[in-house]
């Protein structure tokens, strides 16, 4: 990444800082997690469902290549072509190439992370070509010229005024005050583009080896847009979200909409393959699917890893994740955030771009229990975290913590052995309560530092329990005495 | 059958009471239990932040230390959890101690789960008059799946008024070495947390962890909010 | 216009396949194997199912039902008469002034052009012009049929085919949808069950699962309904 971000922790502290951010993040906990629980008790097989979801994501990475090739021979059946990246470079370069071969100036794009992960608006921009982001919520960041927050609530950090003062600004539209009248801004505008456009630009939910078939969720029609006014389609994936069957859609067509916000199905689900048929006035004429691997197949390597790439893009580890709900998505730094993204971004852009988002977390477990796949959250992250250490490395381009080592070297010199637990939790409890005011502690130095700023750490006992065992065992063998 | 406590190195030095209360809950239901001393650690703080080699030496402790047993309980849902599931990584690469493992975590118990599912008791002749309310430990519940049986526990003592809490399984924010690394982002969690507490009007949090405990007191004591935090097993020894 | 005007034809793009020989062999140095298709064991998954389904009649209640829930609105009409009746009432509750429709025998055997022209309306056939075009952008409704609809989540399906454009149902603000009784099925499962997707999917470019109008919360978390498609979803199906 060209630039330099400043460290999590400040990015952190920003966003527990920023008022209007806490309000949206609470609101939009609430009103995901509502809808969440009503879809899953409308649906008792929910369990059943995620299981073979995991089951047929597993199945289907284990035999990845075989079944990209049969992708890639369906889809050129139905006159679309497929081309395959290696990293986002190349990916990229392949769509800058047929834009200039096709003297394409505007491309609209609908909601894509893979289109962000390999920064593709960047590089047509730098090609000469003006990407037009068509999902509202990307929109209004694009204006803004921010990233977006939220796998499916892009702008949740802007409020509507800020979004009538983007559109002021950047359109040149009135004022409004209802958030009617804002979308009306964007539909307006964005009509127009669609229809400009030489090129249309996707991302693909799911992509069914047997039919040659992407599948696209969406609630708004800007995707159908984008698949269906230009000319030409160009629709990136990476290699992960190829299922083998239509008859898997049955199982994540079934998922996604109800991990995501609840809803049984979006507004629209658009099954698309290859371009227009003969006698079709609309649809693309020519349609190119891109794979993209960008480290996806290093990822696939590792046995626990791998599982990180079922990821099916719902964001419902976001709406759970209590630590998300209150450092947003900025925090993390880059296109994917929330758990999944202190999984994937560290070994996407390694550990010192993001070795600390793995730590960003107190391991609850909701992210595991919301995730339709079923993938193993909690034990991914603390994979990462051995990682960090093993590594000896760094983290955001700083030293693992001396301090840290030191203390973990200590923590393991006084639980070696009952001796010197003993020994040294005595020494520690003369000093702990030396410090004390009745049994806290209101201000500690050093590692716990952190801790006091806050809150009291209770002293340490007077006498541990280890010490009264003696005595407890006596009152037994003396009879119960109450 | 031979039942060890383990203590777990927190409540050992910090919160021995609820030691003395584990044992007293368990000597009134006609279990004398043993308290093997050579036990230290579980190795929970090393292992969640990631100085696994550091973790394994000391957690390798314990399959030696509670291998004479039939069951080890402990007052704590976040060190039965971390021998029930996350031993098996820790020893993934030596056979022998994985099995140790795994017998081990066969027969580790939380105190509440050892109560309802190996004593079959609900009732431990507990009297207790006040409003409390309980909060769902994250590792308890999702770690171990427990979620009646404190409850259960709970009703059945005397006297006691039991306001359910809000989002009660949401975190408190502790996370282990999170709540230093993190401290920030632990007190913004930990805020909620205590604002639900707030609304239920009771005067006491249960918990089965004592380190959510020492995390929702630390905050609940610096703002002399007179609220107490309360372990289980405290509540349940007593007969008031 | 003159953009897309260009991008169209022309010689065909002279592009590589990309690495794949590259992509292919990390995938499997990865571990995953590569077997005969034939013989890899497919995955547990949830069966189409042709079974025993409720009445008619229960699933055109439950349709009404669930498309409310979704913010369209469902009616059961006797006759193609009634449709067409109905198609003019919602047309100019709407004020509509233009139409654009697709190609349905449906469409020609209830004489609806002539229903709506008598109101002053006018009328394009998706395959009279460019249905993105200028004029097709003035249409204030589009007028379908649809292939099939799901009784439990309140939605339509509709092939893409000649004669059948997908604009129709997304660029005017106003989409009715008409169809008989007899493509109403139960859901997903059932769906998948009568249509045979390899062929479907090999004859229509773009297959579109409706359920309801365009909607966004992108704002504040405040939901609108009509974002870029259709504001308003009318279903009729005849009986």
């Amino acid at each position: 990444m060209a630039e330099t971000l400043p460290l999590f922790e400040e990015r952190a502290r920003k966003a527990l800082e920023n008022a209007r951010l806490q309000k949206s993040l609470t609101q939009m906990a609430r009103r995901f997690a509502g809808a969440r629980l009503q879809a899953m008790a409308q649906f008792p097989d929910w369990e059943r469902y995620r299981q073979l979801a995991h089951d047929i994501k597993k199945h289907t990475l284990d035999h990845l290549g075989d079944y990209l090739e049969e992708l890639e021979r369906r889809v050129t059946d139905r006159g679309g072509r497929v081309l395959w990246a290696k990293d986002a470079r190349a990916a990229c370069d392949f769509v800058l190439r047929i834009a200039r071969e096709r003297r394409i100036k505007t491309a609209v794009k609908s909601k894509s992370m893979t289109a962000e992960e390999i920064a593709l608006n960047e590089a047509l921009e730098k090609g000469g070509v003006e990407a037009v982001e068509t999902d509202l919520g990307e929109f209004i960041v694009q204006l803004a010229g921010e990233r977006p927050s939220h796998i499916i609530a892009p702008a949740v950090h802007k409020s509507r005024e800020e979004v009538a003062e983007l559109f002021v600004r950047k359109l040149r539209s009135e004022h409004y005050n209802e958030i009617e009248q804002l979308a009306g801004v964007a539909r307006k505008t964005l009509r127009q583009k669609f229809l400009q456009a030489g090129m249309g630009i996707s991302g693909v939910n799911f992509a069914v080896a047997e039919t040659g078939t992407i599948v696209i969720f969406e609630n708004e029609g800007n995707a159908r847009f984008c698949t269906a006014a230009p000319r030409l389609h160009v629709a990136l994936m990476g290699i992960e979200k190829v299922i083998p069957r239509m008859n898997d859609l049955l199982v994540f067509l079934a998922l996604l909409g109800r991990a995501a916000t609840g809803q049984k199905l979006p507004s629209y689900v658009s099954f698309l393959t290859g371009p227009r048929r003969p006698g079709e006035k609309d649809g693309p004429e020519e349609f190119f699917l891109i794979l993209l691997d960008n480290g996806r197949s290093r990822i696939l390597r590792d046995p626990l890893r791998r599982e990180s790439l079922y990821c099916i893009r719902c964001g419902a580890c976001l709406n759970v994740c209590p630590v998300y709900q209150k450092i947003g998505g900025h925090a993390y730094g880059w296109v994917y955030s929330g758990p999944i993204g202190a999984v994937l971004s560290p070994q996407y852009q390694g550990m010192r771009e993001a070795g600390e988002l793995p730590y960003a977390s107190s391991l609850c477990g909701a992210c595991e229990d919301a995730c339709p796949v079923k993938i193993p959250l909690p034990r991914l992250l603390l994979d990462l975290r051995r990682e960090a250490i093993e590594t000896g490395g760094q983290k955001e381009g700083k030293p693992v913590d001396a301090a840290e080592r030191r203390a973990m070297r200590w923590w393991l010199r006084v639980n070696r052995s009952a001796r010197s637990y003993r020994f040294f939790t005595a020494i520690a409890r003369r000093v702990g309560r030396w410090k004390a005011t009745g049994e806290y502690i209101s201000s500690l130095s050093g590692a716990l530092a952190g801790w006091t700023k806050e809150r009291d750490f209770p002293a340490p006992a007077a006498s541990p329990f280890r010490q009264r065992w003696a005595k407890l065992k006596k009152q037994k063998e003396a009879g119960p005495s109450s | 059958m031979r039942v060890a406590l383990f203590v777990t190195c927190l409540v050992d030095q910090f919160f021995p009471s609820v030691g003395e209360a584990t044992v007293q809950v368990l000597r009134r239901l006609g279990v004398e239990v043993d308290f093997p001393e050579e036990q230290t650690c579980c190795g929970q703080p090393a292992f969640n932040t990631g100085y696994w080699n550091e973790a394994r030496e000391v957690a390798g402790r314990m399959l030696t230390v509670f291998e004479p047993y039939d069951y080890v309980v402990a007052p704590s849902g976040s060190c039965v959890a971390m021998v029930k599931h996350f031993y098996a990584d820790l020893f993934q690469a030596d056979e022998q101690k994985r099995q140790k493992a795994a017998s081990l975590g066969a027969k580790t118990y939380e105190l509440s789960q050892f109560l309802i599912h190996v004593l079959k008791k609900e009732d431990v002749g507990a009297r207790f008059s006040g409003r409390v309310t309980y909060h769902d430990s994250c590792h308890g519940l999702r770690g171990l799946g427990i979620v009646d049986e404190p409850r259960r526990l709970l009703r059945a003592v005397r006297g006691l008024e039991l306001a359910e809490l809000e989002a009660s399984d949401r975190c408190c924010g502790f996370g282990g070495t999170f709540s230093v690394k993190m401290a920030e982002i632990s007190v913004a969690m930990l805020r909620d947390k205590i604002e639900t507490i707030r609304r239920t009007g009771a005067r006491y949090v249960i918990g089965l962890d004592s380190s959510c405990l020492m995390q929702i007191a630390g905050l609940l004591h610096r703002q002399k909010v007179p609220i107490e935090t309360m372990h289980l097993a405290e509540l349940l020894a007593r007969r008031d | 216009m003159g953009e897309a005007e260009e991008a169209k034809g022309g010689r065909a793009i002279e592009l590589k396949r990309g690495e794949r020989e590259e992509i292919l062999e990390a995938i499997t140095k990865a571990g995953a194997v590569r077997l005969d298709p034939l013989l890899v064991p497919a995955p547990e998954t949830i069966e189409p199912n042709s079974g025993e389904r409720a009445a008619p009649a229960g699933m055109i209640e439950r349709f009404v039902v669930e498309a409310s829930k979704v913010g369209a609105s469902a009616e059961r009409v006797a006759s193609l008469e009634q449709a067409r009746n109905r198609i003019v009432e919602v047309a100019r509750e709407n004020h509509v002034r233009v139409v654009l429709r697709s190609e349905s025998p449906l469409f020609d055997e209830m004489l609806v052009d002539a229903s709506l022209a008598a109101q002053g309306m006018e009328v394009f056939m998706a395959t009279e012009l460019d249905p993105f075009a200028e004029r097709a952008q003035s249409a204030g409704l589009g007028l379908t049929d649809a292939d099939f609809a799901l009784a439990d989540t309140g939605t339509l399906v509709i092939l893409s085919r000649p004669g059948h454009p997908r604009a129709v149902s997304l660029l005017p603000p106003v989409h009715i949808a008409v169809l008989p009784v007899g493509r109403l099925v139960a859901d997903l499962a059932h769906l998948f069950a009568v249509l045979d997707l390899k062929q479907a999917t090999a004859d229509s470019s773009g297959i579109t699962f409706i359920t309801g109008p365009s909607r966004t919360a992108d704002i504040e978390q405040t939901l609108v309904i009509g974002a870029h498609g259709p504001a308003r979803v009318h279903i009729i199906l005849i009986d």
